[in-house]
């Protein structure tokens, strides 16, 4: 690590304190405006220290912080699939399933094929030999919704919570659906740029999940206070994030593997593990959107068209999903459904990052930068669209 | 139920081996199958994977080292030495100078912790007997390690280079001085570790925290002295001196100035404490690094400021901070002892053994006399010395420029002090723990109090 990067992640830290006296002199009610509000400072404060900014980070700073993405990415993996429950999976209704599974892949078809529209329209600037993986990919990160968001939104307006319970399901296993997807594509993008499809990578990120899950498990059974378990889980989430890197596989699916292996198997010790993740969850969050806005290219024009392009059709894309998921409760609103499923969390910028980091190049960056641009306006947007339709759960 | 015990124990040993054994073999496939050649310890990601490994090792090896009544810090500093280039070799050289990295910021962070235990009202009970301990420890520890290398290097060298009476006093002066040094990082690690609370632990840290600044200063005139000793042609330099003092104070200053901050976002936004913690630490690693600061003092003194003047809220500080501690002191001791040189020592190990059982002697009667004449209790005269064993970074560091200054016979002994620093290393915490015990200060025997 050079000088000036360790400048620059105390100045995150430092800057912390700006923030968060800035947010206490806005005026607002909610527990929400101050999270929008610190997740977007962390973005500023990315931005500012990368080269697009204040130039603190220059290449060779950045390309030292990829041993932290990876651990950090490692820790979103575990903490996505240790959510994973065989019980509720079973208890779920096949009908959410269907709807589930069919929300994200009209997410996805809508995204790849508006996308691949201007794509077609704009052959000059789309000349990357892995389009259609790239346009995938697009449409996987434009899928994926953030189930506490849907919480969060539900309990802030007080919708019923059969909404609340609805939407975070649907949103769950839209989300392993596009986790799936997402196993499939890294089989793609590692082929250096052949496009075949290679049973490898899979092979790798599925032992080595298994690996991860199975000592996290031996070590964990006769754990004693948290921060021996914290010390315990960085090793462990550390170690296999490095072997994942060195083997090229995305240390997120590894990562996320035997998060969801371990919840599957060992659901006795799946919430004392989940609790000693979750306690570093924000920081970890934080982190990780800063490490991402600090590659995003503020200059490139072509980010804001693509942004644009994004949101606009991702909201059209959640507009027809989530008039889908309201057939699971008949006295829906009008925009809730879009609403609810329009804010995203760390999983979009995983997988982008994941992408970017086996294929990494001009639109990789910037699906990067969309995608974490996206997470503040999509959580704004679904904020707007569900005040608009309405303020309390006592609607129909 | 005692069987099921034994059963439960049986299962956990056989678990964490298995578990040994995994991630042994994924390192050992990684390294010598999948990269074979292209392996240089350099790269980040081969970084991050012995990052995770030293990590996890030093987890096992820290509850090893408890079932056996020794501190954590031990297991951590041996599992670095299991695995480090003196003896398996699993993390190379270029490994662990990347990982050096991580030493300045982990180093903050223990200063902090340390600052944050020194509360004014008891350093005003304790003024007496601290005073005297430091002036005591410090000074028979210089006189005797001062005098034992001047007696010995008449009849015995004690290394080539040194040719005559001027040159060996200068090498007697600097090891009297590194003598004095303790290691306050040992010690706030194994009272964090222990949960120790008494006049011993207090007497102790405070001791090692005012040895240490006072030796940054000392060392800077014992250097200057030994230049003219070395070369008769050489002055008196001053402002090396007013350099090491304005060193010390101007760290001291910007530690107060950071608290003074610290303290007031701990009152008014009192959020996102890890991240903030951990920024300070890495911003005051850096200062430390460009600006020729003590990272150490810093911290120190901003700690105490928060402990003792930033209000009621100092418990988010506090829960911040123990958070981290672990990871970074295992991260730390981890590191440090896949650094120590087991080859030099093996070179020189009775010379190193007689020099270390000289200042353990001295230490002891220094400790002895000062709690007398401070009034402090027994047991501080008892076990108090065991404290003051332990030696770690700064030593180190002034070694180091030792081994720059004096190109003749630097080298040799700068190799010397890292082979007594190493035994200190070892033995210091253990040593530590032993007398915190013994004192009835740690949790444990509270507990069966």
């Amino acid at each position: 690590m050079e000088t000036s990067l360790l400048i620059g992640l105390a100045l995150i830290a430092l800057l912390v304190f700006l923030v968060h006296y800035l947010i206490r002199r806005t005026r607002g009610d909610s527990i929400y405006r101050q999270l929008w509000f610190s997740t977007a400072i962390f973005i500023l404060v990315g931005v500012s220290i990368g080269p697009s900014g204040l130039h603190l980070l220059d290449i060779k700073d950045i390309n030292s912080l990829s041993p932290l993405t990876d651990i950090l990415l490692g820790w979103i993996g575990w903490l996505i699939g240790i959510e994973w429950s065989r019980k509720l999976f079973s208890l779920i209704p096949v009908k959410y399933w269907l709807i589930g599974t069919m929300e994200n892949i009209l997410s996805i078809v809508v995204v790849m094929t508006v996308f691949g529209g201007l794509a077609y329209l704009f052959k000059d600037l789309f000349s990357d030999p892995l389009m259609p993986e790239f346009l995938f990919l697009v449409g996987l990160c434009a899928s994926v919704t953030s189930p506490r968001s849907i919480i969060t939104l539900t309990h802030r307006f007080s919708l019923p919570r059969e909404v609340a319970r609805n939407f975070a399901v649907i949103a769950h296993l839209g989300n392993l659906v596009a986790i799936f997807f997402t196993y499939m594509l890294i089989s793609f993008l590692g082929s250096a740029h052949q496009g075949v499809f290679r049973l490898l990578p899979i092979a790798i990120v599925l032992v080595l999940g298994i690996l991860e899950a199975l000592v996290m498990n031996w070590l964990f059974v006769y754990r004693r206070d948290t921060p021996e378990s914290m010390l315990m889980v960085i090793g462990i989430v550390t170690f296999f994030a490095g072997a994942a890197a060195i083997l090229q596989v995305p240390p997120f699916l590894a990562a996320l593997m035997g998060g969801g292996f371990f919840a599957l198997n060992y659901p006795k010790r799946q919430h004392q593990l989940m609790s000693v993740l979750q306690s570093s969850e924000r920081p970890i969050y934080l982190m990780f959107v800063t490490m991402a806005a600090v590659l995003m290219p503020v200059h490139e024009p072509m980010l804001y068209i693509t942004l644009l392009a994004f949101i606009t059709i991702r909201l059209v894309a959640k507009f027809i999903s989530g008039s889908l998921v309201k057939r699971t409760y008949s006295k829906l609103r009008k925009w809730w459904g879009t609403g609810l499923f329009l804010p995203q969390g760390a999983l979009a910028v995983a997988i982008a990052l994941s992408a970017y980091q086996l294929n990494p190049g001009y639109w990789y960056d910037i699906l990067v930068a969309v995608v974490v641009l996206g997470l503040l306006i999509n959580e704004l947007l679904g904020y707007l669209l569900i005040k608009s339709g309405g303020n309390n759960g006592a609607a129909g | 139920m005692a069987q099921q015990d034994k059963t439960m124990r049986g299962r956990m040993v056989l678990q964490h081996i298995l578990a040994m054994v995994v991630i042994t073999a994924v390192l050992y496939v990684i390294r010598y199958h999948v990269m074979g050649s292209e392996y240089t310890g350099r790269s980040y990601t081969e970084t991050t994977l012995l990052l995770g490994f030293v990590l996890i090792v030093a987890y096992m090896a820290g509850i090893v080292a408890a079932h056996f009544g020794l501190p954590r810090i031990t297991g951590y500093l041996f599992s670095g030495i299991l695995f480090g280039p003196s003896l398996f070799g699993f993390a190379t050289h270029e490994t662990v100078n990347q990982l050096k990295v991580i030493d300045g910021m982990a180093v903050a962070l223990i200063a902090l912790t340390a600052g944050g235990e020194i509360k004014l009202d008891s350093l005003k009970h304790i003024r007496k007997p601290l005073t005297w301990i430091v002036a005591a420890t410090m000074l028979l520890s210089f006189l005797g390690v001062t005098a034992l290398v001047l007696i010995i290097s008449r009849w015995f060298p004690l290394f080539s280079g040194p040719e005559n009476f001027g040159q060996w006093t200068a090498v007697a002066i600097l090891l009297g001085t590194i003598a004095m040094a303790s290691s306050p990082t040992v010690v706030i690690a194994v009272i964090s570790e222990t949960k120790a609370k008494g006049e011993v632990s207090e007497l102790i840290l405070g001791t090692t925290v005012i040895k240490d600044m006072a030796v940054v200063i000392l060392f800077a005139i014992a250097l200057s002295l030994a230049l003219i000793f070395n070369d008769p042609e050489a002055t008196f330099d001053f402002m090396k001196i007013a350099g090491a003092i304005g060193e010390v104070a101007l760290s001291l200053l910007i530690g107060l100035v950071l608290g003074w901050l610290l303290g007031l976002y701990i009152n008014r936004v009192g959020r996102e404490m890890v991240l903030v913690v951990l920024g300070l630490c890495l911003l005051v690693a850096e200062i430390g690094l460009n600006y020729h600061l003590e990272p150490l003092s810093i911290c120190l003194a901003a700690g105490f400021y928060i402990e003792n003047f930033s209000g009621t809220k100092g418990d988010v500080f506090i829960a911040a901070m123990k958070k981290l501690s672990l990871p970074v002191f295992a991260l730390f001791f981890c590191v440090i002892g896949l650094e120590l040189d087991l080859r030099s020592l093996a070179s020189i190990w009775i010379i190193t053994l007689v020099l270390v059982a000289m200042r353990a002697v001295m230490v002891l009667l220094g400790t002895i006399a000062g709690s007398k004449i401070g009034n402090a209790g027994n047991f501080m005269q008892q076990y108090g010395w065991l404290g003051f064993i332990s030696q770690a970074g700064v030593s180190i560091g002034l070694a180091v420029t030792i081994g720059r200054t004096f190109p003749d016979w630097g080298a040799q002994l700068e190799t010397l002090i890292i082979s007594m620093v190493t035994v200190h290393e070892i033995i210091g915490p253990i040593l530590l723990k032993f007398a915190l015990d013994r004192s009835g200060e740690t949790e444990a025997v509270t507990r069966k109090q």
